[in-house]
């Protein structure tokens, strides 16, 4: 069944387009590369996906409702996780207090627990951390839960970066360019992450560069040019799509 | 504490040291309301002085009219939430540089409504005579809080109530999702927390502790008037408290609190040079400890705390 359907999605900004009627879907449980050129649109798609930016048309389901449009945070609370392309975090606080934050959207302290039951609110401060250092183990940084996230190497914020995510509980996580700037022992882990994060139950779509781990990795790839999608299928169909060598290499001048 | 608290007027009866303590304890209202939208949120509010002015207006308006002063504390908590609601449709949406210049502009409004309507505040001349608040203790009757003993004991009940409600507050994960809105509100959005709901809950909390602070001091002082209440010399002041105790914590406002209300009262030894050196003081106080007297404390215990624990005997050092 898939759980992500986007059809005809397009976007423009100030009347240069940057998605142009891109359409593809996400299978349960499985991993969804998408591929392109520098400016080919795939931060804008998944930005369109997460209420970051509204898309000029074109329509987005998940698990069967329409999630067109909607904010960033209704579209987090739908259970759709992400990370950004440049590593973003919050920079005093310790990576254990940032995964234990990704579930506050699950408030379940009102008001007058706030004001006058501070037990409760510690109870589930501590159920959050639990949590969180589960989600960081995931990720192999649980030895590292006490360090501000200002003080982590980039690979570390990667993979906390993913730890926030999987923290919100989200069941569809979208990351984009995990790998940009990883050396290969670090994309190896990134790796078995992203695997490990699928035997648990999640579908994710993957936006990178790097072309042996979507090769490895990927069931399906979607490759974007000048923001539309010029190739749909698996690793080998698109290692081996004209379109797709062309977009990359350039066009052989003879050949037109 | 509270027992200092309880004991200080003993120890320093006379009514202008009381008078301060008075003021410090309702400015602590003032500057840890404030610090919630200001220094957890990290939105600066002019509209602040707008809030305490129409919790003053609120109470002065029916007291006047005979009602009774609890009645008033409740309605200048009503009228200051709805409006801080009503106001936040608006502002809340905003950010940075708009926040402050659409919170100006609401200030303004107020300020200038205060001044012109006439036939029911009295524009500048204000509104006089207000009534002291009743007590009634089991045992003892009905009595009137008019010393400034009895004024200085409920200003510090409900200063300390506000800042227990504040603590508590920012403890929990309204507090938290705040301190994450300040901090990346990308990332923030991303993780589920809804800026718009989180920031009007700041704001109302901000502006209904700020009507308890203008309730107060109409009882205290007895007079509400456009300059005394809600004029932009009240913003600034509540401003300094805030920063030069540091934002976004609950003890830097309560010490800038009292700073910015006793300070100035010391400096009087120095004549005409009494606001020359206040503000070069304050000058220096930002330049030096840009987030406030809590970065001195922390300066001082990460210094202290390794001495100390290297004099702790060895078994206790773990």
């Amino acid at each position: 069944m898939a759980v992500l359907e986007v059809s005809n999605l397009s976007k423009s900004f100030g009347g240069v387009d940057a998605v142009v009627d891109v359409s593809f879907h996400v299978e349960e449980r499985s991993i969804l590369g998408i591929i392109g050129p520098n400016g080919a649109g795939k931060s804008t798609v998944i930005n369109l996906l997460t209420g970051l930016y509204r898309p000029l048309s074109g329509k987005v389901m998940y698990s069967g409702k329409d999630i067109t449009g909607l904010s960033s945070h209704s579209v987090a609370q739908l259970g759709i996780g992400r990370t950004f392309q440049h590593t973003t975090s919050f920079p005093d606080m310790t990576a254990l207090e940032s995964v234990a934050l990704a579930q506050i959207y699950l408030n379940k302290i009102g008001l007058w627990e706030t004001l006058f039951r501070p037990s409760k609110v510690e109870r589930w401060r501590a159920a959050r951390l639990d949590n969180g250092y589960e989600a960081l183990e995931l990720v192999g940084l649980h030895d590292r839960a006490n360090v501000k996230c200002k003080n982590l190497p980039h690979a570390e914020q990667v993979a906390l970066d993913i730890a926030i995510a999987v923290a919100t509980g989200a069941r569809l996580l979208l990351l984009d360019e995990p790998a940009g700037g990883l050396n290969t022992s670090e994309i190896g882990r990134l790796m078995d992450v992203v695997r490990t994060l699928q035997d648990r139950g999640a579908t994710i779509v993957m936006i990178e560069h790097h072309m042996a781990l979507v090769m490895s990795i990927c069931g399906r790839v979607v490759v974007l040019n000048d923001g539309r999608k010029i190739a749909e299928g698996s690793p080998k169909e698109i290692q081996e799509n004209e379109l797709v060598i062309d977009a990359y290499l350039g066009k052989d001048a003879d050949r037109d | 504490m509270l027992g200092v608290l309880a004991v200080l007027p003993l120890v320093f009866p006379n009514e202008y040291t009381l008078h301060l303590l008075i003021l410090a304890a309702i400015n602590i209202v003032f500057a840890s309301s404030l610090n919630l939208i200001s220094g957890y949120v990290g939105e600066l509010s002019l509209g602040h002085a707008a809030f305490a002015g129409l919790g003053a207006y609120a109470t002065a308006l029916l007291t006047l009219r005979g009602y009774s002063p609890w009645l008033g504390l409740l309605a200048a908590v009503a009228v200051t939430g709805v409006s801080a609601y009503l106001i936040g449709l608006v502002v809340i949406r905003l950010r940075g540089a708009y926040f402050v210049i659409s919170s100006l502009a609401f200030q303004m409004t107020m300020f200038f409504i205060a001044s012109n309507w006439l036939t029911v505040t009295h524009g500048p001349m204000g509104l006089l005579g207000i009534p002291k608040p009743k007590l009634w203790l089991p045992g003892i009757g009905s009595i009137e809080l008019v010393s400034k003993m009895d004024f200085y004991y409920l200003s510090v009940i409900v200063a300390i109530v506000v800042v227990i409600a504040c603590n508590r507050l920012v403890k929990a994960p309204i507090g938290e999702s705040w301190v994450a809105i300040r901090e990346n509100e990308k990332l923030s959005a991303a993780v589920g927390i809804d800026r718009t709901r989180y920031v009007r809950i700041a704001f109302m909390f901000a502006a209904g502790f700020a009507g308890v602070g203008g309730w107060l001091l109409a009882h205290y002082i007895g007079v509400v008037s456009p300059n005394d209440n809600m004029s932009f010399d009240l913003i600034i002041s509540f401003i300094l408290m805030v920063v030069i105790g540091g934002r976004g914590t609950i003890t830097g406002p309560i010490i800038g609190a009292v700073v910015v209300t006793v300070l100035p009262e010391y400096l009087r030894g120095l004549g005409n040079w009494r606001l020359t050196a206040y503000g070069v003081i304050l000058a220096l106080l930002v330049i030096f400890l840009p987030r406030g007297f809590m970065q001195l404390w922390e300066m001082v215990y990460s210094r202290l705390h390794p001495l100390v624990v290297a004099a702790l005997p060895i078994k206790r050092r773990e």
